[in-house]
């Protein structure tokens, strides 16, 4: 089967973008665990294990692995961390964006349909004092992901 | 995905095809990094030659996780921690973007143009690349040198010398 027949195959792309949510998660935390790393010379990923009552092993495997965390353990690590996790998805064919607590920002809709974009889910996380991702140092990190 | 460079020989390269840029499966409006391969990886990637391998899931995944800017682990060290990114042993600045699924495997060998810019050269099994990878790395030289006259290869000293967006270490100490 060629990409182009895969492209349009559900199977396939369910498979692909359940790995890309899994990479988005993984790769979201990461990037925190690297910045805090970076600020905290003291932060390991020990300290993450403990917080998360999980073994250092445990910790160090998630990420160089393909976890398939459950909601309970993205929690954990996001409790851990100290960060704040905001959901949202983007309709693909329309571009609307949904919340926990409904469509955001109506005004907006029409401008974001006309544009490029990735349909997806978002999943931001927000931190208080450090900036995680230095090419949009004015916006918390932002990690897009296939729906 | 756009991709703009103002290289002259990789600009020459990409115009005249010998080069194509390797798209997530799921377009992203905003690439952090780019992969280039040549029409013969990108006809292997597609499923046109090897049958039934691929396209693959693994591999899309990889590619789209690369042009993301997420996660990808990397080591230099030449140990047994199965990154996705590793240099070869052999001639210098060879690496492999490393598709470990399904087991055992394939190898994208290419070098770095530009920092969060892979050329991939040749894609090699890895049980049939296994003994050879001196002679790969030299083959990945000339092809890169047929491709772009003296144009050195991107080298760096750190991990995020050649890596932007998000990535691990796997030689550090964490």
């Amino acid at each position: 089967m060629s990409m182009k027949a895969r492209k349009s195959d559900p199977k396939f792309l369910l498979a692909y973008d359940r790995g890309m949510l899994r990479s988005a998660f993984k790769s979201l935390f990461w990037g925190i665990i690297s910045e805090k790393k970076k600020q905290s010379g003291g932060f390991t990923l020990k300290n993450l294990a403990q917080d998360t009552s999980t073994s250092k092993h445990e910790v160090s495997r998630w990420f160089s692995g393909d976890p398939n965390w459950t909601i309970n353990t993205v929690a954990n690590l996001a409790n851990a961390l100290n960060v704040e996790l905001r959901i949202s998805a983007i309709d693909r064919s329309t571009g609307v964006v949904f919340t926990p607590s409904g469509i955001q920002n109506p005004s907006h809709e029409k401008k974001i349909s006309t544009e490029t974009f990735m349909p997806m889910v978002t999943v931001r996380a927000t931190a208080g004092k450090f900036n995680m991702n230095p090419t949009t140092s004015a916006e918390p990190m932002q990690s897009r992901v296939a729906a | 995905m756009t991709f703009n460079t103002t290289s002259l020989p990789l600009n020459r390269a990409l115009r005249a095809k010998r080069l194509l840029v390797r798209e997530p499966l799921r377009p992203l409006g905003d690439a952090k990094r780019h992969i280039l391969v040549t029409p013969q990886i990108d006809a292997i990637l597609d499923g046109h030659v090897h049958y039934g391998l691929f396209p693959a899931t693994e591999t899309e995944r990889l590619v789209g996780v690369f042009a993301a800017g997420q996660l990808v682990t990397v080591s230099r060290q030449f140990n047994k921690k199965r990154p996705d990114l590793e240099p070869i042993v052999g001639p210098q600045e060879v690496w492999a973007l490393c598709a470990r699924r399904p087991k055992p495997g394939w190898r994208l060998l290419g070098r770095w143009y530009d920092k969060d810019v892979f050329v991939a050269l040749r894609a090699w099994d890895k049980t049939e690349l296994f003994g050879k990878y001196p002679a790969a790395g030299q083959e990945i030289v000339d092809d890169w040198t047929e491709l772009f006259g003296g144009q050195p290869a991107h080298s760096g000293q750190n991990v995020g010398d050649y890596l932007g967006g998000v990535f691990r270490d796997v030689d550090e100490s964490s």
